[in-house]
């Protein structure tokens, strides 16, 4: 043990010392020289599916456009329907019991007959996306970019699907899959320089890099290296000198060096391809929608491909007791809130909503200078009370709006579980008149 | 009487030939003389001997790309290769937390990625490393830079000093606010 009481690290397999030199020894391997050449654009068009009342058009973005990732399209120009509007969602899978409703249930695409759908991989959430992503690519015109959409399989799913989830399939592409939206990558299998940096979001990118070789993207203390073949990452984990990227550091001009060949920079970002296969309303001009909107754009807020998705349906008004809350949907497929903490500012978390039930259920806990839960409000819901573990201060009510419930409390307490077991809320309904702790 | 065995700055110069044969052995050899040590550092970064591997090759060809600018410690290049494995680890180590916390974001979901190659036998040990690697990630470069190699690759001072190019003096206020600023964030998850 040393001075951090670190346990000893094992001896060096032989077989990994032979292995990462082949690694190494490989990498050292110069390939034909890439520098000085001009690379043309690789993909010079996206189709972006628009959705517009019954209509599907496709428009295919120039070779003049701007480099950098699709944007989504606008849902409409007209306001968007308050919540209460039936939304046009199927509920996500149930985890037991009644059967789950097709995997693209809620799309405005039509759907891919079963033959043509991803093999079902155990995990509705995976299924859910996979299916999501395949009818996309075919409903877009560009299934003969792609192995055949029954055979595709999930190689990484990172997250549950409904909010947002990043799926890589059969370590060769990405698939950004967001409650309203799909973004595709190409394969990447004609980049000059091997690596191939794709724009999902205005946030998200995936790096393609079909021959596994070791690469750098970045500078500094925010390089990434690596090899896999599929990655995701986030702007907001590159730099530039120092700079964040953005409008005055474009993503193009990042230094990237490839093992065997390439030193230079991006130079392009290939478009992904963008459909908006969900029509959701999206948040409408109001005081409270101005304020999600500030909160979602705030440092500490979780990031969204979309957050005009986030359409804000009530409040908990802490009356100077305790922080305040705004509470938002994505019709029946996420909920979350904008907690007013006073040791972060506002700060937004949303979770995918669970299956429907008739309880009350917990969607999401959280734990800054204020601990917060929301739970869903079924009808029959009466109160809901939120009090501190420690017994001091009593208890005070939590606001149900929209069938969900947020309870916030300051974190007066001592630093405790993360998810926020210092408060207990209990919820009474009119099957439950004692109360259901959550 | 047998031939002396190349010391570290003559080496990395025959690694820089022109002719691919020659440099491929002197970095051969090199390589086997510190992969061990740059292995034991890469492990105590990650915790996994998965994230270890990619990170001891991953220390190497940067080295090889960047070696123009190894600094030699008393002949020595371990020092400078240790700092460039805590580089190549913090790559590796955001790259996992990255997916845990996209997880942790959307849903109690299960994390696809697969940590089932762990071999920290106690259950404790790993929670200890976890904790401390997260403790690191808190840190700013300068501090986590002296931590890694005078706390962790228990380099001595000097040599930690000369192989991050800055003056001892530098490299002794460093480590004192980085203990400091450890056992505060230690601290907290102890409670």
């Amino acid at each position: 043990m040393n001075e951090l009481n670190l346990p000893p690290a094992p001896p060096l397999p032989p077989e990994v010392r032979d292995r990462a030199l082949r690694t190494v020894l490989d990498g050292m391997t110069p390939a034909t020289p890439a520098r000085g050449r001009r690379w043309a654009p690789l993909l010079t068009a996206a189709a972006v599916v628009l959705v517009a009342a019954a209509s599907v058009t496709v428009t295919t973005l120039s070779e003049e456009a701007p480099a950098g990732p699709a944007l989504l399209p606008p849902a409409t120009g007209t306001p968007a329907p308050p919540p209460t509007t039936g939304p046009v969602l199927a509920p996500l899978p149930p985890a037991t019991g009644t059967p789950a409703p097709p995997p693209t249930a809620g799309s405005v695409l039509a759907p891919l007959p079963d033959a043509e759908l991803p093999a079902p991989s155990g995990d509705p959430a995976t299924d859910a996306a996979l299916a999501r992503c395949a009818t996309a690519v075919v409903r877009s015109g560009h299934a003969a970019d792609y192995p055949p959409t029954a055979q595709w399989h999930s190689t990484n799913h990172a997250g549950t699907g409904a909010v947002e989830s990043e799926l890589t399939v059969d370590d060769s592409f990405g698939c950004l899959v967001t409650p309203g939206s799909v973004a595709v990558s190409g394969l990447g299998k004609d980049a000059p320089t091997g690596v191939q940096v794709v724009g999902m979001s205005p946030d998200v990118l995936v790096v393609l890099n079909p021959q596994g070789r070791r690469y750098t993207l970045g500078s500094g203390d925010k390089a990434w290296s690596d090899t896999a073949r599929v990655t995701f990452l986030r702007t907001s984990e590159l730099q530039l000198d120092g700079a964040p990227i953005g409008a005055a550091t474009p993503l193009e001009d990042l230094p990237l060096s490839v093992d065997g060949g390439y030193t230079g920079t991006v130079r392009d970002v290939v478009a992904a391809i963008a459909v908006a296969d969900r029509d959701l309303p999206q948040r409408a001009d109001t005081p409270d929608g101005a304020e999600l909107t500030s909160c979602l754009a705030g440092p500490e807020s979780d990031r969204y491909t979309d957050p005009g998705l986030w359409v804000p349906v009530g409040r908990q008004d802490g009356g100077g007791t305790a922080p305040g809350a705004i509470i938002a949907r994505i019709g029946d497929v996420a909920a979350g809130f904008c907690v007013e903490d006073p040791a972060g500012g506002p700060t937004f978390r949303g979770a995918p909503l669970p299956a429907p039930s008739d309880r009350p259920q917990r969607v999401l806990a959280y734990r800054g200078g204020a601990s917060a839960l929301l739970i869903t409000a079924p009808p029959g819901t009466t109160r809901v009370e939120v009090r501190l573990a420690t017994g001091t201060g009593g208890a005070h009510d939590c606001a149900i709006a929209d069938g969900l419930a947020a309870c916030v409390v300051n974190d007066d307490g001592p630093l405790g579980d993360p998810d926020g077991q210092d408060i207990v809320v209990t919820a009474y309904t009119t099957a439950d008149p004692q109360g259901i702790p959550m | 009487m047998g031939a002396t065995p190349l010391d570290d700055h003559s080496l990395w110069a025959a690694a820089g030939d022109d002719d691919r044969d020659t440099s491929t052995a002197a970095f051969t050899t090199l390589y086997h003389r510190h992969a061990d040590a740059v292995w034991r550092h890469a492990y105590r970064l990650t915790g996994t001997r998965a994230g270890a591997e990619d990170v001891l090759a991953a220390t190497f060809l940067t080295a090889w790309r960047r070696r123009s600018e190894v600094r030699f410690v008393a002949d020595s290049a371990r020092p400078w290769l240790l700092t460039v494995a805590g580089n190549e680890a913090r790559t590796e180590w955001r790259r996992s937390v990255r997916h845990d916390r996209l997880a942790h974001r959307v849903g109690p979901a299960p994390a696809v990625r697969d940590h089932s190659d762990a071999v920290v036998a106690q259950l404790d040990d790993r929670r200890r490393l976890h904790r401390v690697l997260e403790a690191l990630d808190g840190l700013s470069t300068a501090h986590r830079e002296v931590v890694e190699l005078c706390m962790i690759a228990e380099l001595p001072q000097p040599d930690a000093a000369r192989a991050l190019g800055i003056p001892e003096v530098t490299l002794r206020s460093r480590i004192h606010r980085a203990r400091a600023r450890l056992r505060a964030l230690l601290a907290e998850e102890d409670r």
